[in-house]
């Protein structure tokens, strides 16, 4: 090997060095953030068991739609695999492909949004804030409009990775926009796996 | 291993998490409108799921192998 083939072997090993740690401080970060918003919900749902063991308890109100419960519940869970889908897509090369789970999981995180719309149009009327349940209304209107704003700073955040990759910029191993936005995607998810037997199914 | 057959794994993996996911999704409802059932049991369902997409879909258990390689 030439003398200035090992320096370019070299330079190219430094620079993917420096790559590969420029990405995993962006996911150590990503995770820090996730931490940090996890414990923001974990507050939120705090509430909720401090109104049910008060006394007298905040029971769950019939008024509830249970059904439009479950299916929010579906809609995230079927978009959390296509999501899983797009992020191994994305690892094995498959970037079309990969672009295709992650449109479904935006149409998904659209889904879930009206869903919510409803749930909230139908709450205003038979659970007012004001009204008899109000302790449970005002938390139950907290906490699912602070998770569906989640959800839609990630159907966000995955329409800008899209952009970004129709454009070839998310080309190389070291780019880890798929994978960070896929991430925050589980975690909304997650986040809701807490919500609905909190919110709909605990009495 | 190829591509192709890689690529087929990681996708049955995920479609069968998400399988189990969905079968517990249906029991913790059913035990939730049977409102016999305490919260410990449905939470603790809740909690179940949550590890699974953490550890399956979030890869949490890879973190710490990622740093030791970097």
């Amino acid at each position: 090997m030439t003398a200035s083939g090992a320096a370019g072997l070299s330079g190219s090993s430094v620079r993917m060095s420096r790559i590969y740690s420029e990405k995993q401080r962006g996911l150590f970060g990503l995770w820090l953030f996730l931490a940090s918003e996890g414990f923001l919900f974990t507050a939120l749902l705090a509430a909720r068991f401090y109104f049910l063991f008060s006394s007298p308890p905040v029971k769950r109100p019939d008024e509830l739609n249970q059904g439009l419960g479950l299916a929010l519940a579906a809609v995230l869970l079927v978009s959390s695999l296509t999501a899983f889908r797009a992020e191994a897509l994305w690892r094995f090369g498959e970037q079309k492909r990969s672009q295709i789970q992650l449109l479904l999981t935006v149409l998904l995180g659209f889904i879930f949004l009206v869903g919510v719309g409803i749930e909230w149009a139908e709450g205003f009327h038979e659970l007012p804030i004001g009204g008899k349940h109000a302790s449970f209304a005002s938390l139950f209107y907290m906490i699912t409009g602070f998770h569906a704003f989640h959800v839609l700073t990630g159907i966000i955040a995955i329409i800008f990775a899209l952009r970004m990759a129709s454009k070839g910029q998310l080309a190389g191993s070291e780019n880890w926009a798929v994978e960070g936005v896929v991430k925050y995607w589980h975690f909304v998810d997650v986040v809701w796996v807490f919500i609905y037997p909190a919110l709909y199914l605990i009495n | 291993m190829t591509r192709d057959s890689g690529v087929g794994e990681a996708l049955k993996r995920g479609t069968v998490i998400f399988l189990v996911l969905a079968l517990l999704t249906i029991v913790e409802f059913f035990f939730g409108i049977m409102e016999s059932w305490n919260i410990g049991f449905i939470m603790t369902l809740a909690v179940v799921k949550a590890v699974f997409i953490m550890w399956y879909f979030m890869h949490v258990g890879q973190l710490s192998r990622r740093y030791e390689e970097s």
